[in-house]
């Protein structure tokens, strides 16, 4: 199917956010939908193939969702631009109208200006099953005739419909033909207009008015009201927390299971040697302590689209925007920095929505500080080697609470950052906010999946390719020089792994910085870890399986790891990790940018290095002066 | 935006008749149905607001409001938008029901 994205007549996608465009998309693409970058800006784009039954095929592109054609937002400009030709892209052959039946008069409001444009406009009147159960009836053949451009009333989400709009789309002949009558400025007088015809239009093809769904009313009474809905709030997030924590036990240990299966296998089908060496600990165990957590990263994309699909997390910028604008922020930079929780990328690309650009950078530069996803195999490491899991309140435990606080302190650093820099080099004026609350409604499953689907294969992607080839590379510096086998020979079997590292060039590396880390109470195989996973920080556990040797697949739950990490002792027998250390060990890990995809990311966000090398060098300073702050503060408090 | 009735006038009074004369989206309770009367609509954010539907003549209610006040939920053409008080200030309305 890939090769039929890239032929026949431009099909534009266009609609108001909230009109199911995208599931429409999804609809009539299905997968061979392509994802990117319009060329110059940010904005995302999606295109696709679609080929009607009569074997025509056509290129359809997903254009970004706008209220109106006067842009305010860089999407809503983009959208313009591409529709006026102005882009430097194919102008589009035929537009594609998404309209929600449910909010046909404000839906209409960019159909007017569409019909402007001089490109043919088809109209899809999507979610028909929606306004069907809200007992709205639309006389499809008046608006039609109302509107002057064909009408398919349809449902993205059930497929009714779509034969029809697919026969109207493939009538070429039948295409409206509009002239070119759109001016680039418009006055308030000519809005009002609009929405005059809009009037008259509905009222002819409707007799109903539409009204919020009462069982939106009634839950809204309830999610945003003024006490219980921060409390609501909350109780979701600290219950998503928990899940994740626990839910995903099960899966994990199947995972590990099969690593170690793996590892095991290779051994005993090659024999000792370097290349079983490699396999088995280099890649395998490396590549199997990241891939373990991919049941975490699934269930934070799954409770995440969960939340915008029912329409929740409209409810939560709505309930948020109070609080964000004490550190100078709106309640759209909500979304990013939640998105931030599962993974600082989507997060980071999430922030083309704030239409204010130094609310925009200011939010690209904390949303790095939220506790990602692949900070958890390192939280979880350390927390189980370390924390005691005493019950807190039945269904809470000291484990759990410690996640939580980690979640609760990446949040607070980030908004102390946002006050600092909205307070600093990037004040603005307070810009307006314009939140939209759909109705509440059941999740697509379809959407879930697809965005499960999309989030779970660029992650499995990832440890295939960077995190491989940082495991290949610490497998290398780890196993050369070859220690001297007959002084290895001598020492007790458990202890040559690590005599190995040690004489190593990662164990030389480790020592060339440990002065830097000692006053963070971090020994020089910490400071391997650490440095291994500057560029993805769920390297730490594979390169501590390796550093510690940790002979097979290692990862957070693995018991042996978990014992080395506890018997760990200095040259002079005291521990390693104490508690002070633990704790300065956490918070340098919930505070520093160690991620190389979240630069790039930046990077192409922002449009140059400055940015990057900025985030990287306040997120390291910030990272290194709390874990000793915090490291110093416990060692004083005697705990 | 308000002339000044007499020199004695205080600024209290003038604030008081000012209210009176210019009730604001703001100023109405959960509940409170109003008509729209007039927007700062040589702003591209009061156009916005006019391009969802917040339209002078158009009615609208306030659904809500969040915790501190702020924002407030409105609905207007049957779709529930949030919008900052501060923004909800520059909405000048007159109420059709005073809510529940």
């Amino acid at each position: 199917m890939a090769a039929e994205t890239d032929i026949g007549p431009l099909i534009a996608l266009a609609g108001s956010p909230n009109t199911g465009k995208t599931t429409l998309f999804n609809r009539l693409t299905g997968l061979s939908k392509k994802v990117g970058n319009f060329p110059g800006v940010t904005v995302a784009r999606s295109e696709g193939g679609l080929r009607l039954p009569d074997g025509t095929s056509f290129r359809l592109l997903d254009l970004p969702g706008a209220y109106s054609l006067q842009a305010l937002s860089p999407e809503e400009r983009i959208a313009r631009q591409i529709l006026r030709g102005e882009s430097g892209e194919d102008r589009p052959d035929l537009v594609v109208a998404v309209v929600a039946a449910t909010q046909l008069s404000r839906n209409l409001f960019l159909v007017t200006q569409l019909k402007e444009l001089g490109i043919p406009v088809v109209v899809a009147l999507n979610m028909a099953d929606e306004a069907r159960s809200e007992g709205l009836q639309i006389r499809v053949e008046r608006l039609q005739e109302e509107l002057g451009l064909p009408v398919a009333s349809c449902s993205a989400r059930t497929g009714e419909g779509i034969d029809e709009l697919l026969r109207l789309i493939g009538d070429r002949g039948r295409w409206p033909r509009l002239p070119d009558t759109w001016q680039d400025s418009e006055a308030p007088e000519r809005i009002t207009e609009r929405y005059r015809d809009i009037r008259r239009i509905v009222g002819r093809s409707t007799a109903q008015r539409h009204q919020v769904p009462c069982s939106t009313v009634i839950l809204d009474r309830i999610l945003t009201h003024a006490v219980a809905g921060p409390l609501i709030f909350f109780g979701v997030m600290a219950l998503v927390f928990q899940s994740i924590f626990t839910w995903s036990g099960p899966a994990m240990d199947l995972i590990t299971a099969g690593f170690d299966g793996l590892s095991a296998a290779v051994l005993t089908l090659l024999g000792e040697g370097s290349l079983s060496d490699l396999l088995a600990s280099g890649v395998i165990a490396g590549v199997g302590s990241v891939l373990v957590f991919l049941p975490q990263i699934l269930l934070l994309f799954f409770f995440i689209s969960l939340l915008e699909e029912s329409g929740y997390m409209a409810r939560a910028a709505y309930l948020m925007d109070r609080l964000m604008g004490w550190v100078g922020l709106s309640g759209k930079s909500f979304l990013p920095l939640m998105s931030s929780a599962a993974c600082a990328i989507p997060g980071i690309m999430a922030t083309r929505t704030i239409e204010d650009s130094r609310d925009r950078l200011a939010t690209i530069l904390v949303a790095p500080l939220i506790t990602c996803s692949a900070r958890l195999p390192v939280y979880t490491l350390i927390i189980h080697a370390f924390i005691p899991a005493t019950p807190v309140w039945g269904i809470f435990d000291c484990r759990g609470l410690t996640l939580l606080t980690l979640y609760l302190g990446g949040i607070a650093s980030a908004f102390t950052m946002a006050f600092i820099f909205k307070r600093t080099f990037l004040k603005s004026k307070g810009t307006p906010l314009l939140i939209e609350m759909p109705s509440y409604r059941t999740p697509h499953w379809r959407n879930v999946g697809l965005e499960l689907w999309t989030h779970g294969r660029s992650f499995v992607e990832r440890a295939g390719s960077i995190i491989l080839a940082i495991c290949i590379l610490l497998w290398f510096l780890g196993a050369y020089p070859k220690a001297d086998p007959l002084a290895l020979r001598r020492l007790p079997p458990g202890e040559r792994a690590a005599a190995q590292i040690e004489q190593s060039l990662l164990g030389g590396i480790g020592r060339a910085i440990e002065p830097a880390l000692r006053p963070l109470g971090f020994d020089w195989k910490v400071g391997i870890g650490v440095l291994s996973s500057l560029a993805a920080r769920e390297v730490f556990v594979g390169t501590m399986g390796v550093v510690y040797g940790v002979g097979k697949a290692s990862d957070e739950n693995s018991e042996t790891l978990r014992e080395k990490f506890q018997n760990a002792r200095r040259p002079d027998g005291s521990k390693v990790f104490t508690f002070p250390v633990v704790l300065a060990l956490l918070t340098f890990y919930m505070l520093a940018c160690q991620c190389a995809a979240t630069l790039g990311v930046v990077r192409r966000e922002t449009g140059g290095w400055k940015w990057p090398i900025f985030l990287f060098a306040y997120m390291s300073a910030l990272a290194y002066a709390a874990a000793f702050l915090v490291r110093t503060g416990a060692t004083l408090a005697g705990w | 935006m308000v002339s000044h009735g007499g020199v004695s006038e205080t600024s209290r009074q003038s604030a008081v008749r000012a209210t009176q004369r210019h009730l604001t989206l703001a100023d109405i309770p959960v509940g409170g149905k109003v008509i729209i009367e007039s927007l700062p609509d040589r702003t591209a954010f009061g156009r916005r607001l006019m391009e969802i539907g917040l339209l002078p003549g158009n009615e609208a209610t306030v659904m809500g409001r969040a915790p501190l006040r702020d924002p407030i939920q409105v609905c207007v053409l049957g779709a529930l938008i949030a919008i900052r008080r501060s923004d909800a200030l520059t909405v000048h309305v007159s109420p059709l029901s005073n809510g529940r």
